[in-house]
């Protein structure tokens, strides 16, 4: 049982040890190789492998921390970020119930849909926001959020073997399940 | 035959002497001439053929030295030689020169993959050392300026380099790679040479959030260079400025000069912002408001300055002599030259009062103003 926590707590250490890289690569590595051409969202895969793999309640726990996390990298507010965050995940997990298929094709549907889906929460939430100094997004960059939206799909895969890889070290058996479905055969 | 009617018969003997044989003799009397008789006898028996020989060989030279010809002129019985040796020799030459050429080509034919591939990979080497080279003449050039701009200005500046941008595209901010460690605090001007770039709004030990002009949530306290009108910049995220709460009798126009008020000592004071692209003034309310293009893009930053601390510096005065501020120049040749907009733009600076630098900012009653901002 106490094995079962830790390695439960591991798993979720060592995301947020990917999370992290992956939220650094995004912006600095990316900026020192293409500049300011915008870069795919690289976090909103792992938020959307852990919606699809995990409870519900692990699945809020687990997106305020890396929430929590990522605050530092944007002047975004932190609460705005983790309610976006919040409703891409449970958004995920409810379009999960309704549709879904084992591919890996399935995983970069999830992730493209997750930058619409949050940068239309983000725009929805900045209305709601009540702070010095803080003005709504009124005039949103759109052909960024295309680029981001076909960009984040391309590196999904990747990130997603990478996780389902750290699933199976870590013991998560039902993600792993999931992943090897996902990536050959079918259920 | 003789006078006397013999017939005789000459012959030489093996000395050459001359003998005379009669008809009467079987044979020819021996060689036992007396030497006297046989001096004279000598003497005149030379050969004419001889003679005409050697005096032939003696004359060519003396005749052909004292011929007169052009100088550097072959003689003429020398030229048929002359041109077939020369003929002859060219054709050696000729041929020699060939074969010579020709193998040397095939000898350098060997090496000539070896030293072509030599010269490709010295090559390559070389367009990555000329690559490298302009990177570092580049940056060079911009921390020149950079430190030229710190040398000449009585602020204390710190810089800085930009290490990463926002997660969110929708916000614009940078990071850089100064923290509290380094004495950064909240609200710290961030500007270039060029102008202003934003300010800190969280810090670390050793980095530091900006949030960029640009960004909707940031805001300064600025000033219309030409008129002194003030108002308060706002980002719009989509790269320009809005230059808001200016009072409805402000004048502003197309092209004017938005400029750093210097309140609170955040930034200098007249230090450039952007430049006016048109202005809004609805039928009613009591403020306008002004379009603005910043002077420093985003897009290109790379090293900036903290203001650690003003110093008081006044860019006012220097804005005319375009001091280590090549944008700012253009900016006051636009004012000079720009288009105006609603007919309220002069050429000449209104005598508007100058807006002192106060610790706090002036809030007009009439003008509604947000929080104290940068």
């Amino acid at each position: 049982m106490m094995r079962e926590k830790f390695l439960r707590l591991l798993n979720i250490a060592i995301f947020a040890l990917v999370l992290l890289l992956l939220t650094s690569a995004q912006t600095s590595l990316w900026m020192q190789i293409f500049g300011y051409f915008p870069a795919p969202l690289l976090w909103l895969p792992i938020i959307a492998y852990v919606a699809i793999n995990r409870t519900p309640l692990e699945t809020i726990i687990i997106t305020q921390i890396f929430s929590l996390i990522m605050a530092p990298a944007t002047v975004m507010p932190e609460g705005l970020l983790m309610i976006c965050n919040l409703g891409v995940a449970l958004s995920v997990q409810v379009f999960k119930t309704r549709i879904y298929w084992n591919a890996a094709t399935y995983i970069m549907m999830v992730s493209g849909g997750s930058v619409v889906l949050f940068h239309l929460l983000h725009m929805l939430g900045s209305f709601m926001v009540r702070m010095p100094d803080y003005q709504p997004l009124t005039s949103p960059s759109l052909s960024d959020w295309i680029v981001q939206a076909m960009l984040t799909p391309l590196a999904a895969p990747p990130i997603i073997w990478l996780l389902s890889f750290i699933d199976r070290l870590t013991g998560r058996e039902m993600a792993v399940e999931n992943m090897e479905d996902s990536w050959g055969g079918s259920r | 035959m003789t006078l006397s009617g013999q017939v005789v018969q000459r012959s030489r003997c093996h000395r050459g002497h001359k003998h005379v044989r009669s008809q009467h003799d079987l044979v020819f009397p021996p060689c036992e001439t007396p030497s006297t008789e046989r001096a004279t006898l000598n003497f005149f028996a030379f050969d004419l053929r001889k003679i005409l020989v050697v005096i032939a060989v003696v004359a060519l030279p003396i005749i052909s030295i004292n011929m007169k010809r052009a100088p550097g002129e072959a003689p003429w019985y020398q030229k048929p030689f002359s041109w077939t040796i020369s003929l002859m020799q060219d054709s050696y030459s000729n041929f020699t020169s060939g074969v010579r050429g020709t193998t040397s080509m095939y000898m350098n034919l060997i090496g000539i993959k070896r030293q072509n591939q030599s010269l490709l990979r010295e090559n390559e080497e070389l367009r990555a050392q000329l690559g490298s080279i302009e990177e570092l003449k580049l940056e060079n050039q911009r921390l020149s300026k950079l430190l030229e701009f710190r040398e000449q200005t009585k602020m204390k500046l710190l810089a800085a380099k930009v290490i990463a941008r926002d997660l969110n595209p929708d916000h614009e901010s940078i990071r850089i790679n100064r923290g509290y460690r380094e004495g950064l605090r909240k609200l710290q001007g961030i500007i270039t040479v060029n102008g202003v770039v934003g300010y800190v709004v969280s810090t670390q030990m050793d980095s530091a959030q900006v949030i960029l002009l640009t960004d909707r949530s940031a805001s300064i306290d600025a000033l219309v260079q030409r008129t002194r009108a003030r108002g308060l910049t706002n980002g719009r995220s989509s790269g320009s400025l809005r230059l808001r709460y200016l009072e409805r009798a402000d004048d502003v126009a197309v092209g004017d000069a938005v400029v750093t008020s210097g309140s609170k000592g955040y930034f200098p004071k007249g230090f450039p912002i952007g430049r006016v692209t048109s202005v809004r003034k609805t039928d009613f309310g009591i403020s306008q408001e002004a379009m603005v293009e910043p002077v420093v893009s985003a897009s290109n930053l790379e090293e900036v300055f903290v203001v650690i601390e003003s110093g008081n510096e006044d860019f006012g005065d220097r804005l005319s002599t375009g001091f280590g501020l090549p944008l700012l120049s253009k900016i006051n040749s636009g004012t000079n030259s720009g288009p105006s907009s609603g007919g309220s733009a002069s050429t000449t600076p209104k005598p508007t009062p100058l807006p002192q630098p106060a610790a706090t900012p002036s809030v007009s009653s009439a003008t509604p103003r947000p929080k104290p901002t940068p």
